[in-house]
This record gives C-alpha cells, sequence and structure tokens, in this order.
C-alpha cells in the first residue's frame, strides 16, 4: 500500500549521475536488487519520468558500497549500469567516472576516517575485481568541492581526486599483452598489410599509427564520413577481436565484440582545433590521439583507453613507444584528444605497470529517502 | 566553521508526465536574483546535460516548485512554477505547469501545510504564475497522500492512483483574456514562408493552435519524426514569436526566445485518424476527437502539456478556431474532448455556462521519488 524507501546519496562521479546505497541499507537477499534498481531509475522507459534516471546511458548508474573485510581494502564499491529502454542491469564492467565519486562518499559517509590535507581511500571494484586508490582532498572532515580542476564536460572547476587504477594489466584478458606480442602485422584484404600494438591495460585497446591510415590524426567526428577509413579502422579492430580470442571470425566482432577491443589512433603531437572550436598546441600534448568506440570517434577520450595509451607510450617495442620515443622515465602522459588534453600518470617497475593514474572531480548533489513502488 | 555548500530540503515528485524539484517556500530565499540562483545551481543549469545538479537534461525535467502556506480564503497552499532553462541562466515563472499540479498536494500533504482527510482531501492550490484556483483531489490514508492505484495516464509507465486536477476559471491565464488577439482565427504572414492561420487562446495557458496541414505536415507524426524535418522547429519558432509579439507577451518578436521562450506554446492538430504512438501502439481514429501535437521551448513536447490540453479542451468549444473546426461530431456534442497526444488519448472535461467556461478537468496520477537534502556550492550564489 504505501512505498518503501531506502536511503541514498545522488552523486556526480567526472561525467557520469549516480545513486549511490550503503550495502547495508539494501535488503540483503541481492536477487531482490534488480528490480528495485529498475524502479529507481524509471526503467523502462525511455523518459525515465517516473524515476531518477535521466534518458542517457551516464546519468542511469547505480553503485553499492560498504566498508571491505580485504586487507588494505577501505570499500568494497560495486557499479551497475542500468539501461533505459530495456529492463537489464548490466555488472559485467566497473564505470571510470563513477569510481571518482566512491573516495568522497565513503569519507562523508564515515566509512574512512577524514584526514587532511588528503585522504587516500583504497577501494575494490567488485565488477573487475581490481583496486582503485583514490586520493580526495579534504578539509573540515568533509570531501572538498572546490577547485581549479576542469573536466571536459562538467561546466566550471572542482577539487581534484586522483585516481591510480592497480595493476591495470590483463584487465580483461588476463594479458598486457593479449596477442603475445608488443607489435603484430596484420594483413587486411583490399587494404593491404599494417602494424598495429594490441595492449590490455583497463580495457584492451588497438593502436594504429595515423600515417598508416593515410589520416592526419587530428580529424575530429568528421572522420565518421570517411567510410573507406572507418571501414579499414573496423575491418583491423576484427582481425584483432579473432586473433585475441573474442570471436571466432574476426566478422562476428562487428556484432558480438563491438565494444572491445578499443581503437585509438595515434600520431605526434600537432596543432588543432577541438569540438568546442578551441586550440590545442602541439607543445601541450605528448601524443595527439583519436579515439574509436562503438564504430566512431569518441568526442573526448575515454579514461580506460587513456590508461592504455600511457602504458603504451612508456612500454618499449610498441609502436606507440617507437612514435613517441623522447619520454625517457616521465610518469605524467599528456594525450591530446577530440576535446583537449588528458593527463595520465603511469607508474612502472621494471617493465610492470603497478597504476594508471587519471584526475576528475565529483560533487554531492543531494542525500535523503528513494521511494520505490512494491 | 568554513563551509562549501549548503543544504535546502527539497523533493522530487513526478506530476503525470513531468518530474519536478519542490521546495517549501520559506526554504528558499525570497522571490529575485539569488533564488534563481540557488534553482538554477540545485539543477545544474546552465549546461545542455545538467550533469552537476537535479536537471534530467529535458524541459519536462527541468522544472522547480515553490510550495507554501496561502494566505487566501479560496486556497489551502500557494504554487509558483519555475521551468529552468537548461543552457541559460534563466528560469521563466510565467507560465504554469499543469503536471505538476498534481505532484502539489503530495508534496504539501507530507510538509503539513494543510490537515488531510481520509478517505479523500482536496488540496486547493492557488498558482501565482496564471493567478488561477486549482483543485486536486488525493486518496489519503493514515495522513499520507496514496500514490498506488489502477490509473494509467498516456506516457508514464504503470499505474497509479487517480488524481482529479479542476482548473477553475482557466481563462485569461496570462493574458486576461480567452481570445487574447479577440479573434477567433488570425493570418500570419512571414513573407516568403506563407501565411499561417492560427487561432491564439489563453486558457490554462496561452497556445497558438494551427491545423498540421498548414504546416505541411499530417500531424499524426511523432516529436522526433517532427524534429528530423528540415526547418519544422524554427518555422513553428518563427510563428510562435510573432504571436508572442501579437498578444503583448514581448514588446517585438525578435525578443521571444529570449524573453518567454516558454509562452506561448504551440500546438498543430488535425482531424481524428488512426496513429502510432510513441510506444509503437496503434491509437484508432474512433478513440480520440483530433489529434495534436505540441512545441515546448523549441523542441517538441514528448507528450502534451496538461495546460495546453486544458487550452485545447477550451478552443474546442469556441466556434470558429482551427480546433474547433476539426474536432469529432461526438466532441461537439459533448463536455468531454479526447485529444489524441504521442502516447495516446488524453481526456478533458469543459465545464460551460453562457458561454464562459467555469471549469475544466483532467485526470493524472503523481508519485514522490526522492527526498532530502540538496547541495548548493556558495561559489554558485555568490
Amino acid at each position: 500500500m504505501y512505498m518503501t524507501k531506502y536511503p541514498c546519496v545522488y552523486m556526480r562521479g567526472g561525467t557520469s549521475k549516480a545513486i549511490i546505497f550503503h550495502k547495508k541499507d539494501l535488503p540483503k537477499d541481492r536477487s531482490l536488487w534488480k528490480s528495485i534498481f529498475l524502479k529507481v531509475m524509471g526503467t523502462p522507459d525511455v523518459k525515465q519520468i517516473d524515476g531518477m534516471g535521466g534518458t542517457v546511458s551516464s546519468t542511469s548508474k547505480i553503485a553499492v558500497i560498504s566498508p571491505s573485510e580485504k586487507e588494505n581494502v577501505d570499500v568494497d564499491y560495486e557499479f551497475f549500469q542500468v539501461d533505459i529502454v530495456i529492463p537489464r542491469v548490466d555488472t559485467s564492467a566497473n564505470c571510470g567516472n563513477i569510481s571518482s565519486a566512491v573516495g568522497p562518499f565513503a569519507i562523508d559517509e564515515g566509512l574512512v576516517k577524514a584526514v587532511e590535507p588528503i585522504t587516500i581511500v583504497r577501494v575494490l571494484n567488485t565488477n573487475t575485481n581490481k583496486i582503485i586508490e583514490e586520493h580526495v582532498r579534504v578539509e573540515n572532515g568533509k570531501a572538498m568541492v572546490y577547485g581549479d580542476e576542469i573536466i571536459k564536460g562538467v561546466p566550471g572547476t572542482g577539487s581534484r581526486i586522483d585516481m591510480y587504477f592497480e595493476n591495470p594489466g590483463g584487465a580483461v584478458t588476463g594479458k598486457l599483452f593479449p596477442t603475445g606480442n608488443k607489435k603484430d602485422i596484420f594483413d587486411i584484404e583490399d587494404y593491404g598489410k599494417i602494424e598495429v600494438t594490441v595492449i590490455d591495460c583497463a580495457n584492451p585497446v588497438v593502436f594504429i599509427k595515423a600515417d598508416d591510415l593515410s589520416i592526419k590524426g587530428t580529424e575530429l567526428v568528421e572522420l565518421n564520413n570517411n567510410k573507406k577509413v572507418m571501414e579499414h579502422i573496423e575491418r583491423i579492430r576484427c582481425m584483432v577481436a579473432e586473433k585475441v580470442g573474442f570471436v571466432k571470425q574476426w566478422q562476428d566482432a562487428r556484432t558480438q565484440s563491438t565494444s572491445v577491443p578499443k581503437v585509438s589512433i595515434i600520431s605526434k603531437p600537432q596543432n588543432y582545433i577541438d569540438m568546442d572550436g578551441n586550440e590545442v598546441k602541439e607543445n601541450c600534448m605528448d601524443i595527439c590521439c583519436r579515439a574509436i568506440s562503438v564504430g566512431s570517434v569518441h568526442k573526448a577520450y575515454p579514461m580506460t583507453v587513456a590508461i592504455a595509451t600511457g602504458a603504451a607510450v612508456r612500454l618499449n617495442g610498441t609502436i606507440v613507444n617507437e612514435l613517441i620515443n623522447q619520454l625517457e622515465g616521465k610518469d605524467i602522459i599528456r594525450i591530446g584528444h577530440s576535446s583537449g588534453v588528458t593527463n595520465v600518470d603511469i607508474k612502472m617497475k621494471d617493465s610492470e605497470i603497478i597504476k594508471g593514474g587519471v584526475t576528475r572531480t565529483a560533487r554531492r548533489i543531494m542525500e535523503g529517502y528513494i521511494y520505490i513502488r512494491d | 566553521m568554513y563551509r562549501e555548500s549548503f543544504t535546502i530540503p527539497c523533493s522530487i515528485i513526478r506530476g503525470g508526465t513531468s518530474k519536478g524539484v519542490f521546495f517549501l517556500e520559506n526554504a528558499v530565499p525570497p522571490e529575485g536574483e539569488l533564488r534563481d540562483k540557488v534553482l538554477l545551481s540545485a539543477l545544474g543549469s546552465p549546461d545542455a546535460r545538467q550533469i552537476d545538479g537535479l536537471g534530467g537534461a529535458n524541459s519536462l525535467t527541468s522544472k522547480v516548485c515553490i510550495i507554501g502556506p496561502s494566505n487566501r480564503d479560496d486556497a489551502d497552499v500557494d504554487y509558483t512554477y519555475g521551468q529552468v532553462s537548461l543552457d541559460k541562466s534563466m528560469i521563466d515563472w510565467e507560465g504554469n505547469c499543469g503536471n505538476l499540479i498534481s505532484g502539489v498536494g503530495v508534496f504539501a500533504i507530507s510538509n503539513n501545510l494543510l490537515k488531510p482527510v481520509e478517505p479523500m482531501t482536496t488540496v486547493r492550490i492557488y498558482n501565482t504564475n496564471s493567478n488561477k484556483i486549482i483543485h486536486v483531489t488525493y486518496p489519503v490514508k493514515d495522513g499520507l497522500a496514496l500514490s498506488e492505484g489502477e490509473y494509467s495516464i498516456p506516457g508514464v509507465p504503470g499505474t497509479g492512483a487517480k488524481l482529479k486536477v479542476e482548473f477553475f476559471d482557466p481563462s485569461g491565464s496570462l493574458t486576461k483574456k480567452l481570445l487574447p488577439t479577440g479573434n477567433t482565427k488570425d493570418l500570419i504572414d512571414l513573407g516568403d514562408k506563407g501565411k499561417f492561420t492560427v487561432s491564439i487562446v489563453d486558457a490554462g495557458n496561452p497556445v497558438v493552435f494551427l491545423n498540421a496541414k498548414s504546416l505541411g505536415l499530417i500531424g499524426t507524426e511523432l516529436p522526433m519524426e517532427i524534429e528530423n524535418f528540415k526547418g519544422k522547429l524554427e518555422l513553428l519558432e518563427e510563428i510562435r514569436s510573432v504571436c508572442a509579439e501579437l498578444i503583448g507577451i514581448v514588446s517585438d518578436k525578435s525578443l521571444a526566445l529570449s524573453k518567454s521562450p516558454a509562452y506561448p506554446k504551440i500546438c498543430f492538430v488535425t482531424d481524428s485518424k488512426d496513429y502510432v504512438n510513441s510506444n509503437g501502439d496503434i491509437i484508432k481514429k474512433e478513440d480520440v476527437d483530433l489529434v495534436a501535437r505540441m512545441a515546448s521551448l523549441q523542441k517538441m513536447h514528448k507528450t502534451f502539456a496538461v495546460t495546453g490540453a486544458i487550452c485545447t479542451g477550451a478552443a474546442s468549444k469556441i466556434k470558429g478556431t482551427v480546433v474547433n473546426d476539426i474536432i469529432s461530431k461526438r466532441a461537439m456534442a459533448s463536455d468531454t474532448l479526447i485529444l489524441g497526444q504521442p502516447y495516446g488519448p488524453m481526456e478533458v472535461t469543459i465545464e460551460m455556462a453562457d458561454g464562459i467556461i467555469l471549469k475544466e478537468g483532467i485526470f493524472r496520477t503523481a508519485r514522490k521519488i526522492l527526498d532530502g537534502n540538496v547541495y548548493i556550492p556558495y561559489s554558485k550564489v555568490k
């Protein structure tokens, strides 16, 4: 007769928004979660009018947090991507953006002791079983909101949260070099031979030189209209998908493995105008990249691809490292992409990638109770 | 102690096919620039994605309501509605949102602004924007408005308690006149783009009506299709701008987009036809008295504004309007009008005496989604 209500916090993390629950506030029986989460977002409904969803994937997200029982971990974090028109909740991947809200949430909710000026929160993402270490600025016992960090896609500035994805190698395939090689040559029918590097670091990514595709590498979304080049890129991606075992026949990757591997087109630093019309100077970047995601040019640069790119720059023998070879020993790699420059911080030990770092901002938008129809 | 943000209690409530953020009048600053800054920040505007606030990046979900006790004898609560722009630092306080009215009682009862009685409580609402009285009747149990029920409205999945919403004396909400130009039809001359016959009616909200044919449309197209036709949205906005000047909402048509983007609304109609709704289901010709589509804030409305439906109901009763010209025989002889909106039939009742509209009614469902405290950074209100 009455609706059930659950305590929750509504947060922005990077360029996403999510409803965040304490695990203790949800039913112990996990089989009930899916139905609750669908109602929380108002799914299935293209307008999500009866729930908190914002009708796009970046605002139809849920996180569940609890104190961790694992040694050297503060909180466990599980991520749920709630579909919009289909009653489906996906737990196969983590969301890098929402990960950045977990540290401030843990501090503000008292799950970790607030330490000024920086509190380190160690988060276990249970979707990927990977550790993320978050460095959160703290003042007066709370996560700071103010700061001068700019995130593309979020108006204004905020307090920076430095996130380090630990041991990001082999996140999906179990191997840093899933083909077994630092470089591979693929013979693509109608197009000829091409040299690529495939790295699985936070996500599997295929790196291709812009020169080898006969493009400049500074193209924006207009590249989507260049059918010949886009088909070339897709054929390379499909061949890699077959080689690393995502699909049996390369043709199947077009439909069965659209989101992995991802593709990055690389070139030396160049001047260009970004999507917002701003000038990006060659001396602001270490490498110029364009990400291709699900068949089109990405409007920015996915965090996971940024980590793989930073790793590829630093690993001797990759085509990325050979293109950009003056960065010996440098941790911070500056990636010029469609909407500006993103920095990644790659920590290595011998030839192992031990951490991949990116910076985000997050903000607590609202706290209270969400009402669920029975 | 220095703090970066302050909090304001609020509730997110679905009313009909809209979602809004509801505030108590005494929890926000008084009318003025500061109040607008606080509310813009709460919703995350200006930002087309509203990524840093509560807004849903769509005109249906970028709305604020301010509720307080009323000093009037004929009202329990005062309700002030604001349409928050997505990409501009602007809140339009000119019109009323008929959908969210159905959420006003949910909020008022849970905040003890009136004493509810079982089993049904009628909440008497004074809408300050339109200077009109609206009654909404709620099923009540244990001091709370119930949201569960069997009633379904087009555009909202599932069912809820059936809430009767009654608009008293809806005529002249913004312009003081039912026919703001004094005419049932006016001719808008856009030069090379052609001449367009419109009926401008003000009931619930001012609305410009056209026949779909005059725009080169069938009238049963869905919002997405219309937006994909090159130039249609621009044409609608141009006609709307001229009408805004004509009825005195703005002093010049060039100001309509910036000064009054939400009002008048613009709507095109056609006689009843079979059509496929936004869920892919067939709506039968016999089940509607006309087919109508509405544009709001320079985009096609995904459903239909309640105040727009109230206005369509009024227009259907005025001989000589483009709406009256095309309604079904059934509607001609009835005190109800069933309009076919993108999600399906929506029924309006019209109570008249001596040619004057006394009251119009519609049914809605409403539900509280979230309540708590919203965080506003001090930097946003400096």
